[in-house]
């Protein structure tokens, strides 16, 4: 049998198989389905990074003096929450000497509400500023502040950007202390969003006797992008998912058609002895070859886009990018055999008739 | 080994018949040359011999009969394979070994006067050597019967007579063969003639 690898061979070189043009058919039609899934995958990951890094999906519980700051802390150790921590008003804002925009509201903060924050520490032990009042007062981090109660460290900072996020914390600081204590609120950062996380923040507030008449108030940091995220939906029903089967398809049309031309050769091929068991081996190593070497181009463009262009949860996008791949390698296979099934010996004369 | 014609005819679906009563015996080392007007049913009757058309009436009978080769009016090879590939191609799949296909490719070549195309490309060879060399790749096949259509319509008188010249060497080499023509070179080429005016 080796005689039809070798007759493989020759249609390759000879251009027989046409394989300039199902590696370039094959190469466009595989980047561009994976190009365009990424490109939107890509959108809906960026909505959900905005959502999440905006304080949507940071949801609290408010309860005055009853919020337990060791419980609260505790929570971020479970599944999907990224950070969790207590806070406090404090009645009395912090007034430094200078006064070049009034007082500065402050909270007291259990350890774990600068995960919630994302401050940047210094490790000098302080208060933190929000980053306005540290470009305000032109003071950064390890710099001290003078206060009129005293002169306080800039232990670090915090971005408060007016995004929809709750005001009150623009202009503010942050002063540390244990977590053991008692808070007014619980803050909970977490994604993917836990479909219980309102029993969770409840765990937080202490209800002696259990007293579950406890008022207790539940919001989000940001309310303005909505109580949920609704980009899980976009990413399921996204048109581009049914890229694989784009591919699948057109790799299965290509296949017919490369086979279709060459009716006239390969039936009469057949017709001079040649079984179609043999000739469907020959096609199947002549269109594999040439996906081979479609699909390492393929691959190294995939990697650039993946690489440059999206920086993002990288096992996702080669995953979408691989089934894009394998669904247009096996169609063009399948169409393959589906083509080479309908060429027959004896349909040889009614493909002549129809010329 | 022979094909026994039995009082066959045939007619496309309600129209009239094309030839009726035909009755003969084909026998082997004969080359015969089936001739009539255009549109007198030599295709058609090709067709009933290879056993893709049933006849109307009669009935074909084959001993011996195993393969049949076709050979068309339009020469249809691989554009860009050499002469020699077609040839050698049918050998292989009959089991030949590459170096002796590739000996008995180059004579069947010569005997139909390719020597000097063995190594061009299908695309490059005149309509005349194109002819010669599906019939040299038919008869590579080895047919018990080569059936083979009008191989010098597409052709000039001069091109025609290269391919008739090579008649002689498929009575050798094939058991029976079956040419359509209405060239009479052709015909004067062939050991014996079925005239389908006869058979109406
Ligand atoms: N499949 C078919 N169905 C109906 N009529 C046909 C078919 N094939 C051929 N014919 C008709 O039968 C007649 C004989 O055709 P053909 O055998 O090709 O003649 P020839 O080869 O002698 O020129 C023509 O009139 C043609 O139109
Ligand atoms: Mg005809």
């Amino acid at each position: 049998m080796s005689w039809v690898a070798l007759e493989a061979k020759e249609n390759l070189v000879s251009g027989t198989s046409k394989p300039l043009h199902l590696v370039m058919m094959f190469v466009a039609f595989t980047v561009i389905a994976t190009i365009v899934d990424l490109m939107i995958v890509q959108d809906i990951t960026n909505e959900a990074y905005k959502y999440r890094d905006s304080g949507a999906s940071t949801f609290t519980v408010t309860s005055p003096g009853r919020v337990n700051g060791e419980v609260c802390d505790q929570l971020s150790k479970l599944p999907s929450i990224i950070a969790s921590g207590a806070i406090r008003i404090e009645e009395e804002p912090l007034e430094t000497i200078v006064l070049p925009r009034g007082p500065i509201a402050s909270y007291v903060v259990s350890e774990g509400a600068l995960g919630v924050f994302d401050v940047e520490d210094s490790g000098q032990v302080g208060l933190f500023l929000s980053s306005t009042v540290a470009s305000t007062l032109g003071v950064s981090s390890g710099y001290p502040l003078l206060l009129k109660t005293g002169t306080a460290q800039v232990q670090g900072t915090y971005h408060w950007p007016s995004d929809g996020r709750r005001p009150g914390f623009d202009y503010a600081a942050l002063i540390p202390i244990p977590s053991q204590s008692l808070f007014d609120e619980c803050w909970v950062k977490a994604w993917p969003i836990p479909e219980n996380i309102q029993i969770l923040l409840r765990l937080t507030v202490n209800a002696p006797n259990g007293d579950m008449q406890i008022k207790t108030d539940y919001s989000q940091v940001n309310t303005t992008l909505g109580t949920q995220f609704t980009g899980y939906t976009k990413l399921h029903q996204r048109v581009t998912q049914h890229a694989p089967s784009f591919t699948l398809i057109l790799g299965i049309i290509n296949g017919i058609v490369l086979v279709w031309a060459r009716r006239l050769e390969l039936a009469s091929v057949q017709h001079v002895g040649v079984s179609w068991p043999a000739q469907l081996w020959q096609l199947i190593i002549e269109h594999g070859i040439c996906l081979l070497v479609g699909s390492s181009i393929v691959l190294a463009i995939d990697a650039v886009v993946i690489n440059h262009l999206l920086p993002m949860d990288m096992d996702t996008l080669w995953e979408i990018a691989a089934r894009v791949l394998l669904c247009g390698f096996f169609g063009v296979l399948l169409g393959t055999v589906i083509g080479s099934h309908r060429i027959k010996a004896n349909n040889l004369s009614r493909y002549f008739k129809a010329r | 080994m022979q094909v026994k014609l039995d009082n066959i005819g045939h007619s496309f679906s309600g129209q009239p018949f094309l030839f009726r009563h035909l009755s003969l015996t084909l026998e082997p080392h004969r080359v015969y040359a089936l001739v009539g007007p255009s549109g007198s049913g030599k295709s058609t009757l090709l067709s009933i011999l290879t056993g893709w058309l049933d006849p109307t009436e009669g009935a074909v009978e084959y001993e011996g009969i195993n393969r049949v080769g076709w050979v068309f009016q339009n020469p249809h090879g691989v554009a860009h394979r050499s002469a020699i590939d077609h040839v050698v191609l049918p050998l292989l799949a009959r089991g030949l070994f590459r170096s002796d296909a590739v000996h008995r490719a180059k004579q069947l070549l010569n005997d139909f006067g390719l020597s000097s195309a063995t190594y061009r490309e299908f695309c490059e060879l005149s309509g005349g050597e194109a002819q010669r060399l599906m019939l040299a790749r038919g008869i590579a096949a080895r047919p018990h019967l080569l059936l083979v259509d009008e191989p010098t319509a597409q052709l000039d008188i001069q091109t025609a007579q290269t391919v008739d010249a090579c008649l002689g060497a498929l009575i050798q080499r094939t058991t029976i063969v079956v040419i359509a023509t209405h060239a009479t070179s052709t015909r004067e080429a062939c050991s014996d003639i079925i005239n389908l005016e006869k058979y109406t």
